[in-house]
C-alpha cells in the first residue's frame, strides 16, 4: 500500500465511492463521491486530537472487539495515513480543534465530488465476512467469535495486543474449538468460501503455539488443500496435536455459568457422538462479495452471479474481462480466493489494461446495429432488451445507437416489434444472398 | 399420487454432502444410536435396501430437529415418512411391534377411512352453553381427543374450553360434526399407511364441503399441520377453500383485531411462573412464514399484566426437545429419558407448562405418574390455560 501510495502515477482516492460512470472505453467519465474525513491533507497522523477526544466508539477495523475514539485513525497502517471523525458518535466538544497545531481539522468539510476521466477500469472491491447472528450462538454466546475475529485477537497491534484470552472472563482458552463452513455451503450461499480451511490450520497452529497445553479441534467438512503446499501445511497442523474431526457440530449451548460452549458433534468418520465443553469457539464464517461490488455492478451495469460475485467474459479463457470493454475484474470480486491467485488476477488484469491502452488506440468491429428512424416508433423495447446499454431513445431521432459499446449481438433487431434495426452485415438481404451463394455453389 | 406413494428416495438426497449437522442434532441419538446423514449416504451409496429391511427408520422421532439444522434443507422425516410406506408394503415389515397403546388408536383412524364408516360420536362433553350445527362456515375439528378421555384423564376440557373459546367470540352456533372422522395424521407420519390417509383426507374433504366450511379451527397442533400442509399438498383447491386456523391463531388474530382481550379477574399477588412447550408440529414443521411460535410468545408477554411471567426453557422454539413419541410410535423406556429432561428444563422454568399440542400434553402427563419430583408441574393446553382470562369486547352493543 506504501508503494502504491509513493507512485507517482498513482492516485489513490480513499473513503470515496464511485457514483456515475459514463462513455465507453479510452474515454470513461467517472464522478467519484468523496465522503468527508473533516481533516484535511495537512495531518501528519501526530494523533494529538486522538488523545483528547472524550468519546470511545466500536472500532470497526477491529471487527468490533476493541475501542477507538470518535477522532482516529481507521488503523495503524491506514493510507493515507489520516484521522477522521466518526461524526455519528462525535460529541463535538472540538477539543480535538484545540490540539491540534496543523489546524488540520474542519469541521466544514461536506461531500464532494470529483470528476476525471479514465481508459479503461478494473474492478477490485473485495470481500465481506458473513457475520453469522443467530447461528452458533453468535452474538449471544461472549466466547463464540468468528475467525476474522480470531485474527485481530491475534494481531499484535489489535485489542488483545496478539494473546488470545476468553472474551468473557479473560482466562487463557484450553479447549479450542473451530467450526468450519458457518454460512456457506448451504442453501443460502452454495459456494465454498476457499480460504477458511487454510486460515483455520494457520490459526490453529498459532494457537498450539501459543498453548501447547490446550487442545485444538477443527470440525471440518471437506478440509480443501488444493494449492501449492497447502496439503504439507495440513500435515503439519496435524503433526502439532491439531485434532480433526470430520462433521459439522451439531447440538451447542452455553453453560450460563461457566460461560462454556457445550458441543455436540457427529465424527462420520468413527460414527461417534463427540462432546466437547470448549472454552473457546472460532466460526469459520462464509465471505461474501462485498457491499461495494454489489453497488458496483449497479453503476457499471455488470452482471453478478446468484451469489454476488462478479460474472467475467469468460470463465477460462477471458477470467478478467468482463462484458464492457475497458472493464476488467480482479480479485475476490469475481470469487472467492486466496491471496496468491488474487495477485495474479490483478496482474493480469493490469497487463490486459496494458495491452489495450498502450497503443493509443483501438480498432472495433463494423458489426454494429443500424436503425432506420423512419420505422422506429420509440418503443423502448431495444433500449431495455439491450445488455450493454449502447441503444437509447433520443426523443426526437427514436433509437440510437452507440457504436462505440455496440457488440452487434442482434438482441435489439430481435425484439423490434417494427424491424427498424438490422446488424451490419447480416442485413436480410445479405443473409438471402449468402445462402443463394451456397445454394449455387452446391 | 404416484409420487407421494413411490419415491426414489435417493433422487431426494442428492443434495446432500455428508456434513453430518444431522446426526449431532437429533434428538433420538441422546437416547440410542441414530445416524440420519449415515442413513442418509447408505441410500446415496445404493444400499437402500439394507436401510429399509434393517427397520431402523421405525424408531425416528420424526422431530424435523434434523431439517431444521440442514444447511441444504433435506426433508428426512419426510423421508422416515415415505420408506415407512415401502417398509410396509415393499418389505412386508409391520409396525405392530412399535406402535403404543396397542395400535387402538391407530386402529379407530383405519376403521374411519372405510368408506361405509359413518362414526356415531359421543357429544355429551359439548357444554350446555355452547351452540353447534351441522352446517356454518366456521368448523371446530375436534379431532381424537373425546377417544382419548376414555383413557387419559381430562382430554375433554380442552375440546370443552376450545369449543367454549370459538363461541364466546362468534356469538353464533359452531359447526362440530357428530360423525367427524381423523385427519390421519397418525397412520401417515406413524405407519406408512399412505393410502388409508388419502381415503381419510377425500372423506374429510366431501365434509368439508358438504357442511360449507370456510374456516377450520383445531386445537391439535397434529391436525393444523395435516390439514394446512398435507391436505393442501394433495388438493390443489384445498387452500383456496378452506383456512385452516389453529386456536393460538385465531385468538391471536382476534386480539390483535381488537375482539377480545386479556383480563383476569383473580389475579393473586404472587406472579405465576409458567412456561411453553413447542410442539414439532407446530414449530420446525411449517413454513417459515408461519410464526405460530411468536404469535403465542405475543400473548404470553401480555399475560404479563394478569399475574404470570413467562419463562422460556433451555430450549425453545424450533429447538423444542421433543415430547418423546409420535403418532404412537415407540413408546418405551428411551422415549421415557427424552420426556424427561423435557419436564426437567420445565421444571426449571415455571410450575406451569403449556403446550398446544394434546398428544404432548399425554406424554407429559402420563411420565408425572412415574417421577414424583416432577408432578408439582401443572400441564395445560393452551385454551385451558387463557379459557378464563379471554374477554370478548362488545364494541357493537353500545351503539345499540
Amino acid at each position: 500500500m506504501l508503494d502504491v501510495n509513493r507512485n507517482e502515477n498513482i492516485e489513490i482516492l480513499s473513503f470515496s465511492e464511485v457514483k456515475e460512470v459514463s462513455g465507453y472505453v479510452g474515454n470513461y467519465n467517472i464522478i467519484v463521491k468523496m465522503k468527508p474525513r473533516y481533516i484535511n491533507e495537512d495531518c501528519n497522523g501526530c494523533g494529538a486530537c486522538a488523545e483528547v477526544c472524550p468519546v470511545y466508539t466500536s472500532n470497526y477495523f477491529d471487527e468490533y472487539l476493541g475501542a477507538r475514539k470518535a477522532i482516529d485513525i481507521a488503523f495503524g497502517q491506514a493510507v493515507p495515513f489520516l484521522y477522521d471523525v466518526n461524526r455519528d458518535s462525535c460529541v463535538e466538544c472540538f477539543s480535538c480543534i484545540e490540539a491540534c497545531e496543523l489546524d488540520a481539522i474542519d469541521f466544514s468539510q461536506v461531500p464532494k465530488e470529483v470528476k476525471f476521466k479514465v481508459g479503461t477500469i478494473i474492478i477490485a472491491t473485495g470481500w465481506d465476512i458473513y457475520e453469522p447472528f443467530g447461528e452458533y450462538g453468535y452474538g449471544e454466546f461472549e466466547n463464540v467469535i468468528t475467525q476474522a475475529q480470531l485474527e485481530r485477537i491475534l494481531a499484535p497491534n489489535g485489542p488483545l495486543e496478539g494473546h488470545v484470552r476468553r472474551l468473557s472472563d479473560n482466562k487463557k482458552p484450553k479447549e479450542i474449538v473451530f467450526i468450519q463452513c458457518v454460512g456457506s455451503r448451504d442453501s443460502e450461499r452454495p459456494y465454498c468460501s476457499g480460504v477458511c480451511c487454510m486460515l483455520a490450520l494457520k490459526n490453529g497452529k498459532l494457537l498450539k503455539e501459543e498453548f501447547p497445553d490446550a487442545n485444538i479441534t477443527i470440525c471440518y467438512i471437506d478440509i480443501r488443500t488444493n494449492e501449492k503446499g497447502f496439503e504439507e501445511y495440513y500435515q503439519r497442523a496435524k503433526d502439532s496435536d491439531i485434532k480433526m474431526i470430520r462433521g459439522k457440530v451439531g447440538e451447542f449451548s452455553e453453560d450460563p455459568e461457566s460461560k462454556d460452549i457445550k458441543i455436540r458433534v457427529y465424527s462420520s468418520l468413527t460414527d461417534e457422538i463427540i462432546k466437547i465443553d470448549a472454552d473457546l469457539v472460532v466460526l469459520s464464517t462464509a465471505a461474501l462479495p462485498s457491499e461495494g461490488t454489489q453497488r458496483i455492478v449497479k453503476v457499471l451495469n455488470l452482471d453478478a452471479d446468484r451469489n454476488g460475485f462478479l460474472t467475467e467474459s469468460h470463465f477460462g479463457l477471458m477470467p478478467q474481462e468482463t462484458k464492457t470493454k475497458g472493464i476488467f475484474i480482479a480479485g475476490f470480486a469475481q470469487g472467492p480466493k486466496d491471496i496468491a491467485y488474487s495477485v495474479s488476477q490483478a496482474r493480469a488484469a493490469a497487463s490486459k489494461v496494458a495491452e489495450l491502452t498502450a497503443p493509443g488506440e483501438i480498432d472495433i468491429e463494423l458489426i454494429t446495429a443500424e436503425v432506420d428512424n423512419e420505422f422506429c416508433i420509440s418503443c423502448r423495447r431495444c433500449e431495455k432488451e439491450c445488455p450493454k446499454m449502447a441503444i437509447k431513445i433520443v426523443d426526437e431521432e427514436g433509437a440510437v445507437v452507440d457504436e462505440i459499446n455496440c457488440d452487434g449481438c442482434g438482441i435489439c433487431a430481435t425484439c423490434c416489434p417494427t424491424q427498424a434495426i438490422d446488424i451490419r452485415y447480416y442485413r436480410d438481404y445479405q443473409l438471402y444472398a449468402e445462402i443463394d451463394g451456397l445454394l449455387e455453389g452446391g | 399420487m404416484e409420487k407421494i406413494y413411490e419415491p426414489e428416495l435417493r433422487n431426494l438426497l442428492k443434495k446432500c454432502y455428508q456434513c453430518g449437522r444431522c446426526s449431532g442434532v437429533c434428538q433420538l441419538s441422546k437416547v440410542q444410536k441414530y445416524t440420519p446423514s449415515k442413513i442418509i449416504q447408505l441410500i446415496l451409496e445404493g444400499f437402500e435396501n439394507k436401510v429399509l429391511e434393517s427397520g431402523e427408520l421405525w424408531d425416528c422421532l420424526t422431530c424435523n430437529q434434523c431439517l431444521k439444522d440442514c444447511p441444504v434443507k433435506i426433508n428426512f422425516a419426510d423421508i422416515v415418512r415415505m420408506a415407512r410406506y415401502k417398509m410396509r408394503h415393499e418389505k412386508n415389515q409391520s409396525s405392530d411391534e412399535f406402535v403404543a397403546h396397542k395400535g387402538i388408536y391407530t386402529t379407530i383412524s383405519e376403521i374411519m377411512s372405510r368408506p361405509y364408516i359413518n362414526p356415531d360420536r359421543n357429544m355429551d362433553w359439548i357444554p350446555k352453553n355452547c351452540k353447534i350445527s351441522d352446517k356454518g362456515d366456521i368448523l371446530y375439528y375436534v379431532g381424537c381427543l373425546p377417544f382419548f378421555n376414555y383413557e387419559f384423564e381430562n382430554l375433554n376440557s380442552i375440546a370443552i374450553s376450545t369449543l367454549k373459546l370459538i363461541y364466546q367470540i362468534e356469538k353464533k352456533p359452531i359447526v362440530v360434526f357428530k360423525e367427524e372422522i381423523c385427519c390421519g395424521h397418525d397412520i401417515y407420519w406413524g405407519q406408512g399407511k399412505l393410502k388409508t390417509f388419502i381415503k381419510l383426507a377425500k372423506k374429510n374433504l366431501e365434509k368439508f364441503k358438504n357442511a360449507g366450511v370456510r374456516t377450520i379451527v383445531t386445537a391439535c397442533a397434529e391436525c393444523y399441520r395435516t390439514f394446512k400442509i398435507d391436505y393442501a399438498n394433495i388438493f390443489d383447491e384445498f387452500d383456496e377453500n378452506f383456512e385452516v386456523k389453529h386456536i393460538i391463531d385465531y385468538i391471536y388474530e382476534n386480539w390483535k383485531s381488537q375482539k377480545i382481550e386479556f383480563k383476569n379477574p383473580n389475579k393473586s399477588e404472587k406472579e405465576i411462573q409458567f412456561t411453553y412447550h413447542d410442539p414439532c408440529r407446530l414449530s420446525r414443521f411449517l413454513p417459515e412464514n408461519d410464526n405460530i411460535t411468536n404469535k403465542v410468545r405475543e400473548i404470553f408477554r401480555e399475560f404479563k399484566y394478569l399475574g404470570y411471567q413467562f419463562n422460556e426453557m433451555a430450549h425453545n422454539k424450533e429447538n423444542s426437545l421433543c415430547c418423546g413419541v409420535n403418532s404412537w410410535m415407540n413408546c418405551n423406556e428411551k422415549s421415557k429419558a427424552l420426556r424427561y429432561k423435557r419436564m426437567q428444563e420445565a421444571k426449571l422454568a415455571g410450575s406451569k407448562l403449556i403446550t398446544s399440542c394434546p398428544k404432548c400434553n399425554i406424554h407429559l402427563t402420563c411420565l408425572q405418574n412415574d417421577f414424583e419430583d416432577l408432578a408439582s408441574i401443572e400441564i395445560l393446553d393452551f385454551s385451558e390455560f387463557i379459557i378464563n382470562h379471554v374477554k370478548v369486547i362488545r364494541t357493537k352493543s353500545k351503539g345499540d
